[in-house]
């Protein structure tokens, strides 16, 4: 499993004029990486995300996953957002088993998916909830059989927009150490979306960080020498916060330079570089 | 619609974060304890090592065990408690984790399903006072005006106790009391299904009901594709979705004299024709209204997991746009009945509408009130009946959020 993004850009055109979102990415990723991207907001992290994803196309460059270009969604490439985007109408097993009924191998064979189902869940700790409707969960709860429906097809690359962004500090801490087992049992190559550096030093073996839009990317950070768990106690993560940190500061100040009101400074434009 | 409002819902939404705490006694799995039962400080990211996989599945598979065996029993109770409230799917499996808590669950559905009953019954009292305050108001005008100053003539503003012997007289039971009105051109009935079917209500109630179920069927199968197609493809909409909304517009009364041009004065065929074009363009406009206002992130989680063309539509955009739809559908139940009752009141063909145009040229205020007391109470009966429970069912399988998961 090899993700190549070459030359992207992608420019949206809009009522206010086009938008550079992302201006020329290269970005490869390898099999059983944690992939986090940080930057400033509205920098193009969810728009190369989605790309990855199949929901959008790059104006320009390609994204290849093991050299087929990527043409649209597909579960190799399962995605998870903010929301949790559970299907209400069906049950937490049903939901988890969703994505199965996509596999040809297990059609009419209720028993088997709900058998997977059941399976991801409890790797969610959530086995006893296969029954409880969305709406009886918390959002914690929530998040989690997102997860375990994005596991559950065994996706190649499993693509995490701002997962755990609408969740209070406490279930997110619990899910980072869910999020971090499952990873290290099964290796699974992730990309993680996030603009908290925290979260980032925390989960990843490498850490993107992109500029203000449009989006390049700044540095690279490899942390595969840094061990898991990741304390905040441990100065060696405070040091790596530190260091993603002040490579994100200048870029967090152009956007707000750019989208805060700044006495005597000219309107700027939609998508013109700051 | 208040009974929507206090459905038992609670007693599930509470049931599931109580039996999370039952369950994960001990602090050894963390991950699964609710989050303010945990003190901040175990919260650290370093936590991960304080816990073993090993320890921590199977902690998670004695639960499953222990629960399993009192889920067995706690079924048949639970089922009968929760099951009136679980829709959709008949196997809807009730989990171990609901089992386990299963006492305290099943006396709280208990206490909450009588809150909602007693709620339901207050509901209904306050409304039957209503009623007979109206009826006393109306019983006190008629008094004042006719009987009193005979300022208005009895035979236009009759009395309730006249609307009401009409209308007893009309189902047939004054068969039962000895004050039968004969029917002109009828022997006097020798039993009461006879009487019935002298009189006119009965007949005409199924009448009309007839006819707006074909006409409603009729829009529906038709509506409902349009409506489909409306949302999908964008040619559609700008043509027959506009023409729909635009059609919509049109009061359905309009398409009479067409229809009388058409199917002539008599007959079933122009009243069908008029009620199946006042529903048909609402169904179009609201199913495709429902299936628009689906989130579209929902439609991103199905294709994100393989769902595409048929089956996205089948196994996302179509159950998500359901509340949408079953709010469309009772919409073109309105504009269906609606224009039944506009077109039977204008062509010659029996049918309630036919009843008050019947009793407005012999003079019979009362025959025409009656007539409408009867429109007004199926029109809430079918609302009541058919509508009300089916958003209700939605709406506790949906909880009470509606679309948004
Ligand atoms: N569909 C779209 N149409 C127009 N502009 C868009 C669209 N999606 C994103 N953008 C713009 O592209 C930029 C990058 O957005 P996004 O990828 O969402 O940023 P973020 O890094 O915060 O996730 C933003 O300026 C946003 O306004
Ligand atoms: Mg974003």
């Amino acid at each position: 499993m090899r993700i190549e993004v070459e030359g992207v850009r992608k420019v949206f055109k809009s009522r206010l004029g086009q938008v550079v979102a992302l201006g020329g990415v290269d970005l490869s990723i390898d099999q059983g990486e944690f992939v986090c991207f940080v930057g400033p907001s509205g920098c193009g992290k969810s728009t190369l995300c989605n790309m990855l994803a199949g929901f959008d196309t790059p104006s320009e460059g390609r994204i290849t996953l093991d050299g087929q270009t990527i043409k649209g969604p597909s579960i190799e490439r399962a995605m998870m957002f903010q929301e949790p985007a559970l299907f209400p109408w069906l049950n937490a097993r049903q939901n988890v088993a969703f994505g199965l009924n996509s596999l040809p191998e297990l059609k009419n064979k209720p028993d088997e998916k709900h058998a997977i189902a059941d399976r991801f869940l409890k790797m969610v700790h959530l086995a006893q909830f296969g029954g409880a409707q969305p709406h009886e969960l918390s959002g914690g709860m929530r998040q989690r059989v997102a997860l375990a429906r994005a596991l559950a097809v065994d996706p190649k690359v499993l693509l995490m927009d701002e997962p755990f962004a609408a969740l209070d500090a406490q279930t997110r801490d619990h899910l980072h150490i869910e999020l971090q087992t499952i990873w290290r049992e099964t290796r699974k190559t992730i990309v993680f979306v996030t603009h908290n550096v925290r979260e980032a030093v925390t989960l990843a073996t490498r850490i993107v960080v992109f500029t203000a839009r449009p989006g390049t990317i700044k540095a690279e950070f490899n942390l595969e020498e840094l061990e898991f768990p990741r304390s905040g106690a441990a100065s060696v993560v405070n040091e790596t916060i530190a260091r993603v940190q002040s490579a994100l500061r200048d870029e967090v100040a152009k956007v707000e330079a750019r989208e805060y009101d700044q006495p005597g400074a000219p309107t700027p434009v939609a998508g013109g570089r700051a | 619609m208040e009974s929507i409002k206090s459905m038992p819902l609670r007693p599930q939404n509470n049931s599931v974060p109580n039996s999370l705490e039952a369950t994960t006694s001990p602090s050894t799995t963390p991950q699964v304890t609710a989050p303010q039962a945990i003190a901040p400080q175990a919260i650290a990211p370093h936590t991960i090592a304080d816990v073993p996989d090993s320890a921590d599945t199977s902690d998670a598979l004695k639960h499953d065990k222990s629960s399993r065996q009192s889920g067995a029993d706690a079924r048949s109770s639970e089922a009968s408690a929760v099951g009136a409230s679980a829709v959709g799917t008949a196997t809807r499996p009730i989990t171990a984790g609901q089992a386990n808590t299963e006492s305290g669950t099943t006396k709280k559905v208990i206490a909450e399903k009588a809150a909602a009953r007693r709620a339901f019954w207050s509901d209904v009292a306050i409304r039957a006072a209503f009623v007979a305050f109206l009826v006393l108001l109306w019983h006190t005008a008629h008094y004042v005006l006719v009987t009193r100053t005979q300022s208005w003539s009895g035979a236009l503003f009759p009395a309730p106790s006249q609307v009401g012997r009409w209308l007893w007289d009309g189902f047939g039971l004054s068969y039962f009391t000895g004050n039968y009105d004969k029917v002109p051109g009828h022997e006097l009935p020798q039993s009461f299904l006879e009487a019935i079917m002298q009189k006119d209500y009965v007949r005409s109630i199924g009448a009309s009901i007839y006819r707006l179920v074909w006409g409603y069927a009729i829009a529906v199968v038709i509506g409902f594709p349009l409506g489909l197609l409306v949302a999908r493809f964008s040619l559609a909409e700008k043509t027959i979705g506009w023409l729909s909304l635009s059609l919509q517009s049109l009061p359905s009364i309009c398409w009479i004299p067409l229809a009388l041009l058409w199917f002539g004065r008599f007959g079933a065929a122009p009243i069908l024709f008029v009620t199946v074009m006042g529903a048909l363009f609402a169904t179009v406009v609201s199913v495709a209204d429902g299936i628009r206002n689906v989130p579209p992130l929902l439609a991103r989680a199905g294709r994100t997991l393989g769902a595409d063309g048929v089956r996205l539509y089948s196994s996302v955009l179509l159950p998500a746009a359901l509340p949408g739809i079953v709010t469309g559908l009772k919409i073109g139940w309105s504009f269906a009945w609606r224009s039944l009752m506009a077109a039977e009141l204008i062509v010659n063909a029996g049918g309630l509408g036919f009843l008050l145009q019947r009793d407005r040229e012999f003079g019979d205020a009362e025959g025409v009130l009656a007539t409408i007391l009867v429109i007004i109470v199926i029109g809430l009966g079918v609302q009541a009946l058919v509508f009300a429970p089916t958003e209700r069912r939605l709406q506790n399988l949906w909880g009470l959020s509606g679309v948004r998961s």
